[in-house]
């Protein structure tokens, strides 16, 4: 059912290829303004593409994906996306990049520019708006993709294994850029990511995708108090959390009989 | 090495040029083989006359045009292929096939079909300069990252904004790649199909003084040539390429 308060509706999701390589199944999801969900799971468990289907880049072979109770078919700006490569147009210094959306929606330039230093310098990049993109360090080329989802006010924001190519003291940086970020914002989020760790830090729920089948297995409310912050990542809470995640994942087998499809 | 020491090292050259020349050139009567001197003083007295612009000019003008029509319409084919993919294998054995004939092998078929003058001329730098630009505007055009796509039809952008924001900026380093080397094949044609089969133009001067065993007129065109093609490369290729390729990893 799509209620009233959710941003984002999930109904019965199916993808497969050819009619016969299921990528995943009868997934469904009621996502709250504001929240804050990870998807994990193995490599090719379907994570990437079922947010790829809910971007709009790839057609689901049955279902159907609602925000604010209104059907979404097509990629739109009410989705913004940040790409496990970036995506980051390098013939295009950091605040063009950061305009483009601004730009394909035909804002008056003054306006435009305005907005995207704004953005920038809620990602922390004030003072770099005319470099190059290959001038910047994986860190900072994270955060020019931020802020160009950033400036054009998404419903929701798309974010597919963002981190991976950071070295671990960058990645937990960012970590805490993006929960200063939402907090911020108020946006809504979801993260496809292969660490646990990650997830339990930043989600308010982690949905647990299994690897062939491509059901969700399980999902789990993490309610560890707001705002975090690294000394989180040391409590007993913080780990229990982890172990139950990484139980899951093992163990996804056991939960395999439950045909009845699944939901988030 | 540090700015100036290379600007030494490549000003050399021209003296050694110069010094090899004149060695040559000692050998022979300078009706034969002329040495500097009598070139420089040559070229000074064609700076002075009309004819010589004539020539010149008349080498532009096909180049102009040719170098135009192979240009925009290379684009368009070499896009239109790097959006369909039957289109592209279509093309491949017919890319595959012109691109081994030397332009100039059909300078003879062009003057038969066009009659003398500019036509054939230009049709021989068409054919010259447009399969290098395709091949090129084909590669760039398959080189465009999808997440670059994603990320603008994510933001709503429609299929021109697609086009001129993401396709057109992505695809210049290759097609410029492309239109550097198609100028360079089309200009050495040029002057071979007027040596040929040309009524005008450098290449008709070169080979007429040749016949005329007028070699100084010969040197003074060869050296004409060349002059204008690094003119083209430094002045006007490759800044653009600089102002529109320049993001590019390997440029």
């Amino acid at each position: 059912m799509v209620k009233q308060n959710n941003k984002l509706t999930i109904e019965n999701l199916n993808l497969s290829y050819d009619g016969k390589r299921t990528i995943f199944k009868n997934v469904s999801a009621h996502i709250k303004k504001g929240e804050f969900v990870s998807i994990v799971g193995p490599s090719g468990c379907g994570k990437s593409s079922l947010l790829n289907v809910i971007a709009g880049f790839v057609q689901p072979t049955s279902g159907e994906i609602y925000v604010n109770q209104t059907p979404v078919k097509k990629p739109g700006p009410d989705r913004a996306v940040v790409f496990q490569d970036l995506a980051l147009f390098p013939w295009l210094n950091v605040i063009d990049n950061v305009a483009f959306g601004l730009k394909i929606q035909s804002m008056d330039k003054k306006e435009r520019i305005e907005k995207s230093m704004e953005a920038i310098q809620l990602v922390g990049l004030s003072g770099y708006e005319n470099a190059s993109i290959h001038d910047l360090s994986g860190g900072m080329k994270q955060r020019v993709a931020i802020a160009r989802t950033l400036v054009t006010n998404p419903e929701i924001l798309l974010m597919d294994e963002p981190f991976s190519a950071l070295d671990a003291q960058t990645r937990e940086n960012m970590q805490d850029e993006l929960m200063r970020i939402q907090e911020q914002t108020g946006m809504t989020i979801i993260l496809v990511t292969h660490s646990i760790d990650e997830a339990v830090y930043l989600s308010d729920r982690v949905v647990v995708m299994q690897n062939g089948g491509g059901e969700i297995l399980d999902l789990i409310d993490v309610s560890l108090p707001r705002p975090r912050n690294l000394e989180v990542r040391l409590t007993p809470a913080f780990n229990e959390y982890k172990r139950q995640l990484i139980q899951h994942l093992k163990e996804g087998h056991v939960h395999k009989g439950e045909q009845s499809g699944s939901g988030i | 090495m540090i700015g100036w020491k290379k600007w030494v090292w490549g000003s050399l050259s021209i003296p050694f040029l110069f010094l090899v020349w004149t060695a040559i050139a000692s050998r022979y009567p300078d009706l034969i083989f002329p040495g500097p001197l009598v070139v420089i003083n040559e070229f000074t007295v064609q700076l002075a006359s009309a004819e010589f612009y004539d020539h010149v000019g008349i080498s532009l003008y096909r180049l102009g045009i040719g170098f135009s029509i192979a240009a925009v319409s290379a684009f368009l084919v070499g896009t239109l292929a790097g959006l369909s993919h039957p289109f592209r294998l279509f093309l491949n054995p017919i890319v595959s096939f012109f691109q081994a004939t030397p332009p100039m092998a059909w300078a003879p078929l062009f003057i038969l079909l066009l009659d003398l003058g500019n036509a054939p001329m230009i049709a021989v730098i068409v054919m010259a300069a447009f399969f290098p630009i395709l091949v090129n505007v084909i590669q760039g055009m398959e080189l465009i990252k999808q997440s670059h796509i994603r990320a603008a039809l994510s933001f709503g952008a429609n299929r021109f904004q697609l086009a001129r924001y993401v396709y057109l900026p992505e695809v210049m380093p290759s097609a410029f790649s492309g239109v550097i080397v198609g100028f360079g094949i089309a200009w050495r044609s040029l002057v071979a199909a007027e040596m040929i089969g040309g009524d005008a133009g450098i290449g008709w001067l070169i080979s007429t003084s040749g016949q005329m065993a007028n070699s100084s007129l010969v040197m003074v065109g060869i050296i004409t040539i060349g002059l204008m093609a690094l003119f083209f490369e430094l002045v006007l290729l490759q800044p653009l390429k600089k102002r529109f390729a320049s993001w590019a990893p390997r440029s």
